[in-house]
């Protein structure tokens, strides 16, 4: 398939591209931190690809065996292929410049005699490898699985991969081409803000399902997946998952079609993109920073007075301007924010989004459950603080990094993030429930379990300088994983107690007694490298 | 460094470490697909635990007396039912099938398509009693359910109490 | 073959609204070193860039052995070495495996190139980190890498942005030596920095430029006898720190 002919044939030079092509390939399975690792802690042989892949067998499989034997063929399937689009998207719009389109490649190939055809079809295979790779992580179990139900027979091992396929390919070219037409000026970052958003209507979507399914103590699953709302048949996944489960092939036939057509007009896109991106080379305008009038305010006062030293208000309001003005960084915290920003939409559209001071109702528990989903945030945003492009910058951190500094990075963390959303969501609340006092209180607990929270895991992830590291692929999640574990563990714990104590007032005040004491209690961390 | 760390690190050590994840998680996969018994018998309502209120509640309904019946009420007395060895009585029956008709008809479907064989039969029972013609199509999509998906042993309890309840 | 190397014709780039370079005119010459100078936000990365071909000018026209540089025809590009600001580097690639990349970009044969590299690596002292990840490098040693990378090919034509940058003095000295053999046979160099002795010791020709605008354009040793110290670095103060640019412009023409 890729002989020398076929791809001078195509307009493609043959040992260019496939030079391109095994570079491109050798750097996807290079972690970004081997280099700086001569002791290899074991976290770090494996590559940021393979964690990836291993979150995405993990989702998989669990989707499978939530599914299995309580639903049939048709909505299996279309629960497997809409949540593979949905994970596809983001795999590929969030790590963007990892899996598709790379600036270092307009210094290093940009002057070299390769033509944009050339680089375009390596970075599309490249990137198709990748597809691959994820296709693969998200089809195994739901094809395997999927041969043990009842209404499924030998058919099904050929066309769910094939409508798997579809749907993968097919979604990787939309995010391509949405970065053909969007990235201009800065590539990649408009897509990926577009793309969190999606993702927030996506995860709405999911809410909205899993209520229905919380609010039936049983049998949710099972009654969604019998009647599900006209709009679920609406959707692409549907129509496929009709001929898999059915045995036909006229929708699979369409659906090659189309995502064959998307992925050409992907490649079109992406080389379009390459000569008239990259010889624009926005990166080299120069930008004039015109701090807004909370910024200024925001870095004057505290450098000279909230903070005990210059150090810690320096450490403070570069951990504020980099959350504020980096638009990598925002792309990757929004995702983590996703999930809360979700339910507190969705909790107020559907009228459950109740006082719990007012009483133990079902209604009362998805205020709860949206600070919980805030604080498990928490991993994800301190973890993201560690990556910056000027990363080679970080030697003037280290030396005088400790507790006050690690301790300053949290107060801009709560100072950018926490208290805007918990002011924001407190208004709502005002709003919703016509009580100042509810809302006061749910405010001031919320930000107290954050306190707690952020100062423990602190001592993990605050143990060395933020921004100190490159940009990986999957590095966002791998490395945190067991942290992001316990402090989930943690929020619905503590999320469980706030929704027991919540209607009785003075055992409120101590919960919130309790969460300040231990708050203080805990030693900040960071230690020095 | 040791050498099994080095050729770990290598491109080519990476693509085993992902092949040998992939064919570890088929050879999961395809362990779980014969598996489908022990899902299915997870599928299986929980009705909360028959409390002595609860069973004076049914007394109270069976000696007629005029009681407030709530859905919190009917939830308690359909778990009750669905975990007793007999059929409710008649006026117990009477009140879970057509006090809150909407309720009834929701509740019954779920426990058709999330309960074990045995209370999906019970509901069937249920149904019986009631004889409300508006639980035909949710009877026709159970069947059709069932013969398509299982469990096989509720196909002719389901296709009886259809003939039953539509007259046929 | 074209009698001038590199031909830059009223070159115009604009970033916005904000004009960096202002009809920029020059040539350089086969077998001529020229050096650009100018300060810092002068324009000299941005000129390099569109003569290479990685920035697309508001207007002028650029002619690299008589052909565009960003066309789709890559005559220019095949005759173009370029060592940018940045390195141009992937991070990730062994030096050994970046060279191989870039000799199969330019699709050189391999007994040659294999001959290059060998020569380069000898010359540039690479033979300790020829195994080693770029990103585990220091600066010297990225530097000499993106110089390999740049000569691997033999180009005839050749764009330094700050070459020297981390190089030690051997590195440094290896360089210049190599840059004088290569004109000597033909190649035309184009030198830009704004490290004034090594601009003086190593270029025939020098340009300066301030805001954008070229204010001098003639032989280093007729630049440096204008100078009362003879030195270019006085030359150069005195065409870029004055306000009266437009008086000066041409002086040294």
């Amino acid at each position: 398939m890729l002989s020398d002919e076929t791809l001078q044939r195509l307009g493609v030079q043959p040992r260019p591209f496939k030079a391109l092509l095994r570079t491109f390939v050798t750097m996807d399975l290079r972690g970004q931190f081997y280099a700086q690792a001569t002791n290899a802690k074991p976290g770090e042989l494996i590559s940021p690809l393979f964690w990836v892949v291993g979150q995405l067998l993990t989702v998989s499989v669990l989707l499978c065996a939530v599914l299995q034997g309580r639903v049939e063929a048709w909505f299996y399937a279309t629960s497997n292929l809409s949540v593979t689009a949905l994970f596809m998207f983001s795999a590929i719009v969030v790590e963007f410049q990892e899996a598709a389109y790379d600036p270092a490649d307009v210094q290093v190939v940009g002057h070299r005699p390769v033509t944009a055809r050339t680089w375009s079809s390596a970075r599309i295979l490249n990137l198709g490898l990748y597809v691959a790779l994820i296709g693969v992580a998200l089809t195994l179990f739901p094809t395997l699985m999927g041969l043990g139900l009842r209404d499924t027979g030998p058919s099904w091992l050929v066309l769910y991969p094939w409508a798997s396929a579809i749907v993968a390919v097919g979604t990787a070219s939309g995010a391509l081409l949405l970065y053909a037409v969007s990235g201009i000026g800065a590539p990649g970052e408009n897509l990926r803000r577009v793309a969190a958003w999606v993702q927030i209507v996506a995860i709405l979507g999911l809410f909205y399902g899993g209520q229905l399914m919380l609010r039936n103590a049983s049998g949710g699953l099972e009654l969604f997946a019998a009647n599900p709302p006209a709009w679920i048949h609406q959707l692409p996944t549907a129509f496929l998952a009709n001929d898999v489960a059915s045995g036909g092939w006229l929708f699979l036939a369409a659906g090659t079609l189309i995502s064959g057509a998307m992925a050409y007009g992907a490649l079109l896109g992406l080389r379009r993109a390459w000569t008239r991106v990259a010889r624009v080379a926005p990166a080299q305008s120069q930008v004039e920073v015109k701090p807004g009038a909370a910024d200024a305010m925001l870095s004057g006062t505290a450098s000279g007075s909230i903070f005990p030293s210059r150090h810690e208000g320096a450490i403070f309001w570069l951990t504020f301007t980099m959350l504020s003005r980096d638009g990598e960084l925002k792309s990757r915290n929004l995702p983590a924010l996703a999930m809360a920003a979700s339910a507190a939409i969705l909790g107020p559209l559907i009228g459950q989004y109740a006082d719990p001071m007012a009483g133990h109702s079902t209604d009362a528990v998805l205020p709860i459950a949206t600070m919980v989903l805030l604080v498990t945030a928490i991993p994800t945003l301190l973890n993201n603080l560690s990556f910056s492009r000027d990363h080679e910058a970080v030697w003037r951190l280290r030396p005088r990094w400790g507790a006050k500094a690690a301790r300053a990075v949290q107060t801009a963390v709560h100072a950018r993030i926490f208290v805007p959303l918990l002011l924001a969501h407190g208004v709502l609340l005002f709003a919703m429930w016509r009580d100042p006092i509810g809302a006061i209180a749910y405010t001031v607990i919320a930000f107290l379990i954050l306190d707690l929270v952020m100062r423990l895991v602190s001592r993990t992830l605050l143990g060395s300088p933020i921004l100190r590291r490159p940009a990986a692929r999957g590095a966002t999640v791998g490395s945190i994983s067991t942290v992001a574990a316990g402090v989930s563990a943690l929020a619905s714990v503590l999320g469980g107690v706030w929704f027991y104590v919540a209607p009785y007032p003075a055992l409120l005040g101590g919960f919130a007694l309790l969460l300040f004491v231990a708050a203080q209690s805990v030693r900040t961390g960071g230690a020095r490298p | 460094m040791s050498d099994w760390k080095k050729k770990l690190r290598s491109p080519l050590g990476q693509v085993q470490l992902l092949g040998a994840t992939l064919l570890g998680a088929t050879i999961f996969a395809g362990f779980l697909a014969t598996q489908q018994g022990w899902f299915e018998s997870w599928i299986r309502e929980k009705p909360p635990v028959t409390s002595a209120a609860t069973e004076r509640l049914a007394n109270d309904i069976e000696a007629g007396k005029e009681l407030p019946i709530d859905v919190a009420d009917l939830e308690k007395l359909y778990g009750m039912w669905l975990v007793a060895d007999a059929l409710p009585t008649a006026k117990v029956a009477m009140v879970l099938t057509t006090d809150d008709p909407d309720w009834f008809h929701d509740r019954v479907e779920r426990t058709l398509l999330a309960g074990t064989p045995a209370q999906r039969i019970r509901a069937l029972e249920l149904i019986q009693t009631s004889r409300d013609p508006e639980l035909i199509p949710v009877l026709e999509r159970s069947l059709a359910r069932y013969q398509t998906i299982g469990p096989e042993e509720v196909i002719d309890p389901c296709r009886h109490t259809l003939s039953v309840v539509g007259g046929r | 073959m074209p009698t001038t190397a590199i031909a830059v014709e009223g070159l115009t780039h604009r970033y916005g609204d904000k004009a960096v370079l202002h009809d920029i005119a020059f040539s350089v010459q086969w077998g001529e070193i020229c050096g650009y100078l100018g300060p810092n936000g002068a324009g000299k990365s941005t000129t390099l860039k569109t003569v290479v071909g990685l920035l697309k000018p508001s207007e002028g026209r650029i002619r690299i052995d008589g052909k565009d540089p960003a066309s789709e025809d890559l005559g220019a590009r095949e005759v173009i070495g370029y060592v940018s600001h940045e390195g141009g580097l992937y991070q990730l690639l062994s030096v050994r495996e970046h060279l191989t990349l870039v000799a199969d970009l330019h699709e050189l044969d391999e007994d040659a190139s294999k001959t290059r590299t060998d020569e380069l690596v000898a010359l540039f002292e690479m033979e300790k980190f020829i195994d080693k990840r770029i990103d585990s490098l220091s600066r010297g040693q990225r530097q000499r890498v993106a110089l390999c990378c740049a000569l691997i090919h033999n180009p005839k034509v050749l764009l330094l942005d700050e070459p020297l940058t981390g190089l030690d003095v051997s590195a440094a000295r290896a360089l210049r030596k190599l840059l004088r053999e290569m004109a000597d046979d033909g190649a035309a160099i184009l030198y830009c920095s704004h490290i004034l002795d090594v601009v003086e010791r190593v270029c025939d020709r020098a340009i300066i430029l301030a805001d954008g605008r070229i204010v001098a354009d003639a032989p280093t040793s007729e630049l440096v006898a204008q100078a009362e110290d003879k030195t270019l670095e006085s030359v150069f103060h005195a065409l870029t720190r004055t306000d009266k640019i437009e008086d000066l412009k041409g002086a040294f023409d």
